[in-house]
């Protein structure tokens, strides 16, 4: 993984984070810290997977698996 | 999709009154139970390939197939019909989750022609190549991450934990 994709991940999971809570957050019950944090958190995986559209070792790894047949007969 | 699978069926639970006309409640006991036993259901092909009974080419055949599902909710239907549409749908949207795999489903078996969205690479059935491989691979980040984040955000609507 370069360095620049988790720094991506990061930041891009900020912005989603806000996006998020402007989006769903009732506003008789807001987010607290901890559950903007727990937002946070799920938001920064799937911005890493985002970041890793563009990370070479990422897209290296797909095509070094579609070489393998994983359900070929054993001999 | 691996681990993500248990995002997806805790948030086909959420949608329980929606799909049974108000008979089974959001993240319900009854309803976490039925989603995740029919969502989980087709990866049980696994076992026979275990045990030495069945090849490895059998995981993702019969199992994952509209057929399947049929069968499953045709079987259920006589003792709870809202069991049966909960199982269908979680057993339908198991398939839409496994679709992004190279490796393809056939969906309309007997006929097997495999169908895929092929976002990752296959990785097998099972085993840490399976696990370690399925997350050196970005849409699987972006896809499953997003399940668990679309669930989070479930749960932040319903007021269940960790928002109670």
């Amino acid at each position: 993984m370069l360095l620049r994709t988790p720094i991506i991940g990061i930041v891009l999971a900020g912005i989603v984070t806000i996006l998020l809570v402007l989006l769903f957050e009732v506003p008789g019950r807001p987010f607290t810290v901890a559950q903007a944090l727990g937002l946070y958190f799920f938001a920064l995986i799937t911005c890493i997977g985002v970041a890793m559209l563009f990370d070479p070792n990422a897209k290296k790894a797909k095509e070094d698996f579609l070489k393998i047949n994983f359900y070929e007969e054993k001999k | 999709m691996q681990l993500g699978h248990v995002a997806v069926a805790f948030a086909i639970s959420s949608y329980a009154p929606e799909l049974t006309n108000g008979n089974i409640d959001a993240f319900s006991m009854e309803a976490i139970a039925v989603s995740f036993a029919a969502h989980w259901l087709p990866n049980l092909d696994v076992i026979p390939i275990w045990l030495g009974i069945a090849k490895d080419s059998f995981h993702c055949t019969w199992s994952h197939s509209l057929l399947f599902a049929a069968v499953v909710a045709l079987l259920i239907a006589p003792f709870n019909i809202w069991w049966a549409v909960l199982g269908l749908v979680s057993l339908l949207i198991h398939f839409l989750a496994d679709m992004p795999s190279s490796v393809g489903l056939p969906l309309l078996m007997p006929w097997r022609r495999r169908f895929t969205i092929n976002l990752w690479a296959d990785t097998g059935h099972s085993g840490w190549i399976a696990l370690k491989g399925t997350y050196m691979q970005a849409w699987t980040w972006l896809l499953e991450g997003g399940a668990f984040l679309f669930l989070y955000i479930r749960a932040y609507q319903e007021g269940v934990w960790p928002f109670m």
